[in-house]
């Protein structure tokens, strides 16, 4: 009989030993986010994520050919499985009824890159000056952010006019939500990170790495971008500080900007743009399948048989 | 934490185990004879000395002999017979008279955490016996259940050996989260769940060693499984040895499977004439000449052949039972190069050590090999539904194209006809594809139970589910045309993943009668399970030659390695109580609390609790002389349950990964990090509440039954992926946003029609579900598409159709309306809203897959030695929406099509349903493509044969079997059970394309010594 008391006080006691627990987990393949950007090399990776959207935009049709085609100053040749419609058509519904989902064709692409490559600024620009890292690096890590969420915003309203001004990380869904902004308060806040990185001492040509905005890409896109606000005086002053940087120049002969082994030589003229490569493992375009010649008559980097484009528009160059 | 946790358990199992070691007395010998109600002596009955343990059989006379002392209490039981105890004092011969156990009423089912006596349940259970799941050759239990419960859609989605198979217990709960129900094989616990191609995970347990499998349908029976439970709950019970004589059986099939249907196609001169038309080039001067060339589809289907042996011992001693089985599965698939594969073995060991402590374990393992080939896609109309698929290739390959070279090896595409059918691909190339999945799995408990006092039990158990496995892939460079084979060509990869769940059950029951009128059963379970999942992937492309395939990774040119680990656990602490006055008025009460570690940290612990009651009203003194009655019962139950399947570990949390955020500088390439989305901390389970009203009916003796309940289940706090503004830099949430309800009724009914010499047994069952989405985003979506042609609307039940609505084709001299691609001789949509432009405004809903009821009907009579089963099962009244014929009957040029194409749209033909040829053209998603899904099909028709008994065996049967024998259905497509996009909640009832069911004739033997 003593025994059996004995039982149970055993269970009274593991049933109690065995009360609710907290139930934490814990991360293998992913990083709590309170637990990155803490390094350079966070700081590094963390950055090269806010370039990622610039290669899904331009990989497809989306940042390329975008103004041309819904311009009507060209139009797709109609091939199997893809006729006219496809095409920068909008949908209001999510799934994209109509563009039959080739969304990377759609000039949704362009929205949801911009915004995505805003997001990885804003997480970039609020976490990493509290990295601990090499001052100047860690300096010029946040200018390439501040400089990319320009360019971002900037495509965003170049396409779309009146968009969202966007420049906290979304830590919440509350804080996810912003509205839109006029035309003039998304040019202010362009012109505001343009500054930024202007004074972020990012490196100039030909020092700067190849992919990277020099110091002068940044006055150059200034530039452009208060041309596209039909601010000619402010375009005009940046232009001039681009030249009297003395920096870039223009290449010998044109043609050798659109060729494939000039590519670096080229970048004396050609001052910021995507960097395709064609290797397997990389971020590609497809421009040249598109725009190039059919299957085994194209160059070995660009052997591809979508062939479907009809006008052939001027290369795109970034900057 | 975890370890300490397990220990304590196994100290308090330890404890258990020494306290039942008890003292014993002087003993005497007792003899008996153990008799049937009609005198008739019963061969291996168990007889069990309650107090010491031991025990014996009777002999072939019904004879036995034990040694009792004066306090002791015999056990007298045997299969079939209601158990008998017997107080050993003052007994000195004895004769026992055991009464047959009404099958029906007396039977004991298992429940959740224990059994219950049938007559005493109160929540709605479908039990299945073994014979009924293996009729037809099944190779997994999904497939035996299809069509044998109410309340239970089954859909074999995929007819590849092994394959996709989808189970709904009272409809789809679920948007974002899975509506698959959980299965409790012996106390573990596994899921269902995979693509269309993969292989079903229910397939690598062998469904011959299956005793029997309970369907918890209600909340009142399920609710005991809490988080998990809402989808309903499958419980499994192996065969376990019995004290007796030792049986050894023999079972084994063989049989042929073959194709149902071919679809009709265009033949070369048809082909060939198309192509002349679309490129408008004279380019086959004679298109008769190719006469009528390949049909593609005889050269990738074939006769297949499928076999199954299974051999088992069982028996045992009083004190140690085993039951022991091997067995070999192997099915070729119907379309080359296909098949499943399993090699399986179990041991059930059952051992007393004393008259209060039980031990046993259960364990099984299977190795199964599934050579896979790639049919079907869900992009819709083109590339890959007609390329990345050997039933698209067959379908669109051109007739007037030759398979082999001369020298026999695949002749691409690309190298005939100068390449202008590139982008059809050679069937037969595609069946080059290596596809091949092992998989390693074992099942296995082990589990201590002791009687701590009179009543009170404890058992506990520590369960394990291993999982490893290995996907092997390699597309090789021979069936690449020569002008597009270069160095990147051939690619392979090598993916292995690895599940490990662990799981200990402390469960204590506490059983006593009060007064002899109030029985009561307390049960209470403390259970935590631990989940670890991880998978090491690499893939290389660039081969110099196919010679090593994809087991020397290292020659290939490009790799890339990715790999990924995660854990989840869960904490548990449950209740039950059991109260019964005089067996007729009965309640049941439970309760769950179950802690996850995958919600959110505001959400970690949930409360499921459920309520029942049962009134017998055959057991009322009124019902005395209404003798044509046999049984009455009235059962209600209301709970609430939740499933947490959807969620997936981390997906409440704020994390950074490497999700394809790369770029390269300076030339090279570099990996980015980045964040994956916005935390959730509120996310938790999905909600149901479920009230169920039950009425059972037995009439004449048992002879005809009915079970008839009605539901309503309300899910709220539905996962749901809410769309949130793309400013956000995330496309959604994942969250608790939607909401939805089931309800529906459920017949089942079986009948002894005729019980002599010719016996005539019925059986069917019927089920209505109406399913319809109550709330989406919170209210702020009403209406969203997740297909093209699949709409989640508020108000309307899930996956329905909504797309334009056909109008025929656009005749010369009529108007074409602009905003859908237009032309004369395509399809014409109507303009709903007459705003002369076809815009999204003009689709509306067109079609809905759900089915107006569901039914299976079994039959079987036997004389003498002849048994003749048959087995139907049907669907009516639910949509398909025939994908594939938007890729196959639209004439765009360099495919080939299907037959009906012949009467396209010409000047002079002036068709109104075939568009005419168009190079490029595409045809609008209207209800062109939607058919009628309905199907009775006559799933099995068996003929067997007892054998007359001779010396040493004890019973032989064999049998023929016809399965999946004829289908009377209007669908145009290989078969209407059938869905592209398997277990989804929300894309129902899309075909493009599927492996189609195969039609098997099989010979079987049974055989016991």
């Amino acid at each position: 009989m003593k025994l059996f008391k004995l039982y149970q006080l055993v269970i009274a006691v593991s049933f109690l030993l065995l009360s609710c627990r907290k139930l934490d987990e814990t991360v293998y393949s992913s990083i709590y986010t309170e637990n990155f950007y803490k390094t350079s090399s966070d700081a590094e990776k963390g950055l090269v994520a806010v370039y990622d959207p610039l290669a899904d935009m331009a990989n497809g049709p989306a940042l390329t050919l975008a103004s041309d085609l819904s311009a009507d100053q060209s139009y797709p040749r109609a091939v199997v499985g893809r006729n006219t419609l496809t095409l920068f058509t909008y949908d209001p519904n999510y799934t994209t009824q109509q563009s039959n989902g080739r969304l990377f064709e759609s000039p949704e692409q362009i929205w949801i890159s911009c915004y995505d490559g805003i997001e990885k600024a804003n997480w970039i620009i609020e976490k990493v000056p509290g990295a601990t890292m090499d001052a100047v690096r860690r300096g010029q890590i946040v200018g390439e952010a501040y400089f990319l969420r320009a360019f971002y915003l900037w495509i965003a309203t170049k396409n779309f006019g009146d968009v969202p001004v966007k420049t906290r990380a979304s830590v919440s869904e509350a804080e996810a939500i912003v509205g839109k902004s006029p035309k003039a308060e998304v040019y202010k806040q362009i012109y505001s990170d343009l500054d930024k990185a202007l004074a972020a001492g990012l490196v100039s040509y030909p020092a700067v790495e190849k992919g990277r905005p020099s110091k002068e890409a940044v006055n150059a896109l200034y530039a452009k971008v208060a041309l596209y606000n039909e601010d000619w005086p402010l375009a005009l002053q940046k232009a001039k500080e681009v030249i009297a940087s003395g920096k870039y120049s223009l290449m010998q002969d044109v043609r050798d900007l659109f060729r494939f082994d000039k590519e670096d030589v080229a970048r004396i003229e050609n001052i910021w743009a995507f960097e395709s490569e064609p290797e397997a493992n990389s971020r590609s375009s497809q421009l040249s399948s598109l725009l190039g010649p059919t299957g085994s008559a194209a160059p070995a980097y660009g052997k591809n048989y979508f062939w479907f484009y009809v006008c052939l528009p001027v290369f795109f160059q970034l900057l | 934490m975890k370890s300490h946790r397990f220990i304590i358990s196994l100290l308090m199992s330890c404890l258990a185990l020494m306290a039942g070691l008890a003292a014993q007395a002087q003993s005497y010998p007792l003899k008996g004879k153990v008799v049937t109600e009609d005198k008739a002596p019963i061969e291996g009955v168990s007889i069990v000395n309650k107090t010491t343990g031991k025990g014996i059989a009777t002999d072939n006379a019904g004879m036995f002999s034990i040694n009792i002392s004066p306090r002791d209490v015999l056990v007298i039981s045997a299969t079939g017979y209601v158990t008998e105890e017997i107080k050993a004092a003052g007994q000195t011969a004895l004769t026992v008279t055991l009464k047959t156990l009404d099958k029906e009423l007396g039977e004991v089912i298992v429940v959740g955490y224990g059994t219950q006596r049938k007559n005493q349940t109160t929540g709605s259970i479908a039990s299945i016996k073994a014979a009924e799941l293996t009729q037809t050759p099944v190779v997994n239990v999904a497939q035996g259940l299809q069509s044998r419960v109410s309340g239970v859609q089954i859909n074999q989605n995929s007819g590849s050996p092994g394959g996709n198979v989808s189970v709904r217990i009272r409809g789809t709960n679920s948007i974002n989260g899975t509506s698959e129900p959980l299965y409790v094989i012996d106390g573990i616990q596994v899921s269902n769940g995979g693509g269309i191609t993969s292989v079903s995970p229910l397939s690598t347990i062998n469904p011959n060693d299956i005793e029997s499998v309970e369907v918890l349908k209600d909340a009142s029976a399920s609710a005991i499984y809490g988080a998990r439970a809402a989808n309903g709950v499958v419980l499994i019970t192996t065969k376990r040895g019995k004290n007796g004589a030792t049986r050894v059986s023999v079972d084994s099939y063989y049989g042929v499977q073959n194709v149902t249907k071919m679809l009709e196609i265009l033949n070369g001169a048809e082909f060939a004439q198309l192509e002349n038309e679309v490129f408008n080039n004279n380019a086959y001067p004679d298109p008769k000449s190719f006469g009528e060339g390949i049909n593609w589809q005889k050269l990738i289907f074939r006769a297949a052949k499928i076999q199954n042996h299974q051999v088992s011992v069982s028996g045992g001693s009083e004190k140690t039972q085993l039951a022991l089985s091997a067995n070999y599965f192997d099915q070729d698939g119907i379309i080359i190069k296909s098949g499943f594969k399993r090699y399986s073995f179990r041991l059930n060991l059952d051992h007393r050590i004393s008259s209060k402590i039980k031990i046993g374990s259960s364990l099984s393992e299977s190795y199964s090999i599934n050579s896979g080939i790639l049919t079907g896609s869900q992009s819709q109309g083109d590339g890959p539904a007609v390329t990345g698929s050997i039933l698209g290739a067959a379908i669109g390959a051109p007739p007037i194209m030759k398979p082999y070279k001369d020298d026999g090896s695949i002749f691409p595409f690309g190298e005939q006809f100068n390449g202008q059918y590139r982008e059809v691909a050679n069937p037969l190339g595609i069946a080059e594809i290596l596809n091949k999945t092992a998989i390693h799995r074992t099942l296995g408990n082990i589990f201590a139970e002791a009687t701590l006092l009179k009543g009170l039990t404890y058992r506990a158990s520590f369960n394990a589910d291993l999982q490893s496995s290995l996907n092997d892939t390699y597309s090789p460079r021979s069936i690449i045309s020569r002008n597009d084979l270069n160095d990147n060509s051939g690619s392979a990869a090598k993916n292995s993943s690895y599940f490990m769940s662990l799981l200990h059950e402390s469960i204590l029951t506490y059983a006593t009668t009060i007064s002899a009128n109030h029985s009561l059963k307390f049960t209470g379970v403390f259970a935590t399970q631990t989940e670890n999942s991880n998978f090491n992937n690499l893939s290389a492309t660039g081969f110099p030659n196919d010679a090593t395939t994809n087991e020397a990774v290292q020659l290939a040119i490009n790799r890339t390695v990715n790999s990924g680990r995660s854990k989840q656990t869960l904490d548990s602490y449950l209740g039950r109580i059991n109260y019964g006055y005089k067996d007729k008025y009965l309640v049941d009460l439970t309760t769950r609390v179950d802690g996850s570690s995958k919600f959110g940290a505001n959400n970690k612990y949930g409360f499921f609790p459920a309520v029942s009651a049962a009134w017998r009203i055959i057991a009322e003194p009124f019902m005395e002389n209404v003798n044509w009655l046999s049984d009455l019962k009235l059962r209600a139950s209301y709970g609430l349950t939740g499933n947490a399947g959807g969620i997936s570990p981390y997906q409440s949390l704020s994390t950074v990964a490497s999700t394809g955020s790369n770029y390269s500088f300076n030339h090279v390439f570099f990996t980015g990090i980045n964040p994956t989305g916005i935390a959730n901390p509120d996310l938790r389970w999905e909600k149901s509440t479920q009230a169920d009203i039950g009425l059972d009916v037995s009439l004449l003796n048992n002879r005809f039954s009915l079970v008839v309940d009605v539901y309503n289940k309300n899910t709220q706090d539905l996962l749901y992926i809410k769309t949130l503004p793309l400013t956000s830099g995330y496309g959604s949430i994942t969250g608790n946003y939607a909401s939805m309800e089931n309800k529906g009724i459920e017949f089942a009914a079986n009948a002894r029609i005729l019980d002599g010499k010719l016996k005539w047994s019925a059986s069917g069952n019927l089920t209505m579900n109406r399913n319809k989405v109550t709330g989406l985003d919170g209210g702020v979506t009403q209406e969203r598409f997740v297909t093209n042609y699949t709409i989640l609307k508020v108000g309307e039940p899930l996956g329905l159709f909504k797309t334009f609505v056909f109008d025929g084709i656009n005749q010369k001299g009529e108007a074409i309306m602009p905003g859908y691609d237009g032309r004369l001789g395509g399809h014409k949509v109507k303009d709903l809203n007459g705003d002369n432009v076809i815009t999204s405004a003009d689709q509306t809903i067109t079609g809905n897959p759900n089915p107006k009821y569901i039914f299976g009907f079994s039959t079987n009579v036997s004389y003498k030695g002849f048994d003749l089963n048959a087995f139907f099962s049907g669907s009516q009244g639910n949509d398909i929406y025939n994908l594939s014929r938007l890729a196959f009957e639209n004439p765009l040029g360099q495919r080939n099509l299907l037959k009906g194409v012949v009467n396209r749209w010409t000047p002079t033909n002036p068709s109104n349903q075939y568009a005419s040829a168009a190079q490029g053209g595409r045809l609008p998603l209207s209800n062109y493509f939607i058919e009628d899904g309905s199907y009775i099909r006559c799933k099995n028709i068996t003929l067997g044969y007892r054998l007359p008994i001779h010396k040493g065996i004890s019973s032989a049967r064999i049998y023929i079997s016809a399965n999946n024998l004829f289908t009377i259905t209007k669908y145009s497509g290989f078969d209407p059970e059938v869905n592209t996009f398997a277990g989804s909640n929300t894309a129902i009832g899309i075909d493009n394309l599927v492996y189609p069911q195969a039609r098997s004739f099989i010979g079987g033997v049974q055989v016991s010594f």
